[in-house]
């Protein structure tokens, strides 16, 4: 045998003896793969069963700083899907949520919906954050999942994505319904907005900016804010100092109490008008500010207050404690869209579903899940009436009554 | 060492080097098995693996805190996600991407250095909020709020990883490459000199090592690690927007190189796992989710302060009776 | 308008302040750093809801159970059990432990209630004008209250036996060791201490800002940083440092930048960081610890 030989027999050796002796650590090294494996592979596996019940996805923060409001989504959501079971469930099967945290954060949202096609649901709903959505539509896309999202941003319905329906308003068309309400009914001329700086603060803030350009409604103050924010002193001195007659608040529920209480201490609330969006007249507004909500008024295109919604609003206070806020409401309306499109397609067919959807106006009056009209255009966009709502003596009341953005196609339903 | 030190170390050595090839065989083929989530969890946690190492280099070896990783993170994720955007090259966009976090990571770093701990600690998370503001802030250039859409999979030559599986093949060969570069940058001068520096700065100092050189040093390449970690994220979502890189992001990071045993080669590779996946696999506690992973981290941080691979010394102690040598020397 | 704008930095400014001392205390007698500080107030506003408004307990006597379970929990328990384990192994591990007992804190909350809650204050609402401000009574009361709180505390430190032997334990381990002093009996105090400064804290904050389970990082976070401007190692520096916080909050969002006030803070905090580390009114430390 040659040296070389010799050399490479040693390594050989070398390798082999000391892969005996450290077979031991191999083992332990093998077996906790092994467990990982199994612990993946068994997490996996318990979703992969095809159940009699038919599954609905619900992703929302349930933890981190949007648990708020996403807590209150899922039970819009779990409200609706209990109802139609306690009816006898959707074409005679039970139907059974799976709800999908994700922690307010848009990595693990995509996790989530990864997650979510693993477990061949019917629908999914959510996210309601525009980056997130953005994100993961496109994997609900590829899959064929309908998904219905409660995010106001106009850009979501913009990227061609014929899988993705909307829950409510978009900010644009929003903003475009309360131009006219803030120019002639308010009467505003000298406007101060304060939102928060995240996408939906964003995303209202440039649409009304946009909307009111041209008009007799001066922007005089544009203040962002942060997230979480707790103390408004300097925003709301500025504002007080810079003489507006009325105040646009974008935020999300409790930063609106925050502000609202503060600029009661500062008696702000009686010089200047407080208007803003759907999130200042809620129910949990009015029970933080106090009095201080006194008087506040906003456009929104969902409330418990209409008639139509009133039943619902009393089994969701029987059941979750409190009447249902914005996030909750339009959440609880897209199961029942889906629920009435299903029913009225015979099948739970997901391209059919949304075929039948796009471009369709539903009548509360034809369905019995529905408990409002509403209509999709060709890109997942809803429309539907809104309203003016305003906090008196402690509650959300409802002034009138703003037609849709395209009310010809609602002519049907009055009859 | 002694001879018998020096066979053992040998031993070792011929062993990992059998132990890392099949590893990466292993490695290879485990996407094939994977679906949709679980490919994307696979591929996320080497990204993430990618920015911990910078971290461990940072903290465990040079015994700086840095809570600015996601801010490197996402210097390095809107570099790529610009520059593909403008039609650049991916693989002209992603080495630069590392380079401007190096850069950026020594100019924070000059002056920073200078401090303590908390204070540093201080300054980092001060720079991650900038960041943080400026992504939000900008939308000229960083897209704001809605972020940077539509940032297509790179591809080299005729190869397209368009495919999440070819593309976390992409991602597993540059984390690989990452940590092997790692593990020579720890064994050779500067990475005794950072070990110096970390058991007892005085005494390196009187040895002769320049505590501000390789502090600053330590502190730009853990932070260039963060950059292009960031950097896979564009092509991984197709889509990046400023709330990837919020400073409790950073906190993450620090939980992660922590339980996983600060100062330890394999410990990244633990506490990212373990931090990642831990609430992954709780999520069929719904609402629980982070309460218990919270729990388990705190009992974790309390009974084994070491992190998750002193477990790996207590087994192979029990095991083989010998004490597990250092990786890196 | 700066008048108001004053009025408004001194009430927020002194909140912070509270918190920052039982974080500075924490820091002098035992080198913790409690990045869940925040949420020791949140965990308080909770606790205080729970007998309150759950129970119905009056609330007197619901802020006095709110003391004993929090000094126990946030003080007794959290010492013991966290702290006293890992002090040994380091700055980082104190960190990462607080880091999670944040999150703790935060998701047992949720659990409660993700939502704000309603807390009940112990002045009516109104306002009262002065030099054409509105300064409110509940604002005018936090800032007495606190300053009574503080001054107690002071007291307590300069005058009584047990406190000077805080001083001294907080000042000086080792001389203070040598003196015959019981020093983990004064580092159980300082926790102890700490806890019903979160409580104060939390009855003052709450009603203004409601209670919600996040409401502890903004303010955790204040009060870091107030304690580095002010000075980590002396109580008189956290006190300052916490109304220079509120001030320069107001200030800078009245007068340059709604947008970017908190990057101004923080560009402020780094540069007393790098120009004056141990903060306006603290003292160098002594390094007698690595990390």
């Amino acid at each position: 045998m040659g040296d070389k030989n010799k050399k490479y027999f040693g390594v050989l050796v070398g390798i082999i003896k000391g892969g005996y002796k450290m077979f031991k650590v191999f083992k332990l090294l093998f077996l906790t793969l092994l467990i990982l494996t199994i612990l993946i592979g068994g997490s996996l596996l318990g979703f992969a069963n095809e159940n009699e019940p038919v599954k609905v996805v619900a992703c929302f923060p349930q933890t981190g700083s949007c648990a708020t409001w996403g807590v209150l989504a899922v039970e819009g959501v779990r409200l609706a899907v209990e109802q139609i079971n306690a009816a006898g469930g959707l074409l005679g099967r039970t139907l059974e949520l799976v709800v999908l945290d994700n922690q307010g954060k848009a990595a693990v949202s995509v996790a989530a919906m990864k997650k979510a096609v693993g477990l061949k649901p019917y629908v999914v709903f959510g996210t309601n954050m525009s980056g997130s959505t953005i994100i993961n539509m496109e994997i609900l896309e590829k899959a064929g999942i309908p998904q219905f999202s409660g995010s106001t941003s106009p850009n979501i319905t913009q990227q061609g994505n014929k899988n993705i329906f909307m829950a409510c308003l978009n900010a644009e068309n929003l903003a475009n319904k309360s131009k006219d309400w803030i120019v002639d009914v308010v009467a505003a001329r000298k406007l101060a907005v304060i939102y928060v700086s995240d996408e939906y603060g964003k995303a209202m803030r440039d649409n009304l900016i946009s909307s009111l350009s041209g008009t007799e409604t001066q922007v005089i103050e544009e203040l962002a804010t942060d997230v979480g924010q707790t103390d408004y002193t300097g925003e709301l001195v500025r504002i007080d100092n810079s003489g507006a007659d009325t105040i646009y608040i974008i935020q999300r529920c409790d930063e609106i109490a925050r502000i609202l209480k503060q600029a009661g201490k500062l008696g702000l609330t009686e010089k200047a008008r407080i208007i803003g969006t759907e999130t200042l007249i809620g129910p949990d507004t009015c029970r933080l500010a106090g009095e201080c909500a006194e008087g506040a008024a906003a456009i929104s295109d969902l409330t418990y207050k209409d008639p139509s919604m009133w039943p619902m609003a009393v089994a969701y206070k029987m059941r979750f404690g409190e009447f249902p806020a914005h996030d909750p409401i339009k959440q609880y309306l897209s199961v029942m869209i889906v629920a009435s499109a299903t029913e009225a397609i015979g099948s739970f067919d997901q391209q059919g579903i949304k075929d039948f959807l796009h471009n369709r106006t539903l009548c509360a009056k034809d369905y019995r899940w529905l408990p409002v009209d509403v209509h999709y255009d060709e890109n997942g966009i809803l429309d539907r009436e809104s309203y003016e709502l305003m906090v008196k003596n402690g509650d959300q009341v409802v002034n009138s009554v703003l037609s849709p953005v395209h009310p010809e196609n609602f002519e049907g339903c009055s009859e | 060492m002694t001879p018998v030190e020096s066979k053992n170390r040998k031993e070792l050595v011929n062993f990992s080097t059998l132990l890392i090839f099949s590893f990466f065989v292993i490695l290879w083929i485990i996407p094939y098995f994977l679906n949709l989530y679980t490919v994307y969890v696979f591929t996320w946690l080497l990204i993430y693996i990618i920015a911990a190492y910078g971290l461990n280099l940072i903290l465990g070896y040079a015994g700086q805190i840095s809570l600015a990783q996601a801010a490197f993170m996402g210097i390095g994720a809107y570099v790529v996600a610009i520059l593909t955007k403008l039609d650049y090259s991916f693989w002209i966009a992603f080495p630069l991407a590392g380079l401007l976090s190096f850069l950026v990571g020594i100019i924070l770093g000059f002056p920073s250095l200078k401090v303590k701990h908390h204070y540093l600690a201080m300054v980092t998370i001060g720079f991650n909020f900038i960041i943080y503001k400026i992504l939000m802030n900008e939308e000229q250039i960083t897209g704001g709020p809605y972020g940077i859409m539509n940032i297509p999979r790179p591809t080299l030559g005729f190869i397209s990883f368009e495919s999440d599986l070819s593309f976390a093949h992409l991602v597993l060969i540059i984390s690989l490459l990452m940590v092997f570069l790692m593990y020579y940058l720890l064994n050779t001068k500067w990475g005794r000199a950072f070990k110096m520096i970390r058991e007892n700065e005085v005494r390196a100092e009187v040895v002769g090592v320049d505590l501000r050189s390789y502090k600053l040093v330590a502190f730009a390449i853990g932070s260039a690690y963060a950059g292009i970690a960031g950097g896979l994220l564009p092509p991984l979502f197709g889509y990046i927007e400023p709330t990837l890189f919020e400073f409790v992001i950073s906190f993450d990071f620090l939980l992660m190189v922590l339980i996983g045993g600060r100062g330890r080669f394999v410990g990244p590779i633990l506490g990212v796992s373990i931090v990642i996946l831990l609430p992954e696999i709780l999520r069929i506690t719904e609402q629980l989710n982070l309460l218990i992973f919270s729990i388990i981290a705190i009992i974790v941080i309390v009974l084994v302060p070491e992190g998750a691979s002193s477990l790996v010394d207590i087994a192979y102690k029990l095991f083989t009776g010998k004490k597990f040598p250092s990786l890196t020397k | 308008m700066l008048f108001q704008l004053i009025i408004g930095g001194t009430a927020s400014g002194i909140l912070y302040s509270l918190i920052a001392m039982g974080f500075s205390l924490l820091w002098q007698t035992s080198q913790t750093i409690n990045f869940a500080q925040g949420d020791f107030v949140a965990a308080s506003a909770f606790i205080m809801l729970i007998s309150y408004s759950m129970f119905h307990f009056p609330y007197l006597l619901s802020l006095i159970l709110t003391l004993i379970v929090a000094a126990f929990i946030l003080g007794f328990i959290f010492k013991k059990l966290i702290v006293q384990r890992i002090l040994e192994k380091g700055l980082m591990s104190i960190i990462c432990a607080t880091i999670a007992m944040s999150l703790l804190i935060q998701n047992s909350i949720i659990f409660y209630s993700p939502e704000s809650q309603n807390f009940p204050s112990l002045i009516r609402e109104g306002t009262i004008s002065i030099f054409n401000a509105n300064l409110s009574f509940l604002d005018i009361f936090n800032i007495f209250f606190a300053i009574i709180i503080i001054v107690i505390l002071q007291l307590f430190l300069q005058k009584t036996k047990i406190g000077k032997a805080l001083k001294a334990v907080a000042q000086n381990r080792e001389t203070a060791n040598i003196l015959g002093i019981d020093v983990p009996k004064m580092i159980m105090l300082a926790f102890i201490i700490n806890a019903v400064l979160s409580v104060f804290a939390a009855i003052l904050v709450s009603p203004i800002y409601a209670a919600k389970y996040n409401m502890g990082s903004a303010l955790g976070l204040r009060a870091f940083y107030a304690a580095i401007i002010g000075g980590f190692n002396q109580m008189r520096g956290a006190l300052l440092g916490g109304l220079l916080i509120g001030y320069i909050e107001v200030l800078t969002t009245g007068y340059i930048t709604a947008e970017y006030s908190e990057a101004v803070i923080l560009l402020i905090v780094i540069a007393v960081i790098l120009l004056k580390p141990e903060g306006i009114w603290g003292t160098k430390e002594i390094w007698s610890k690595e990390l």
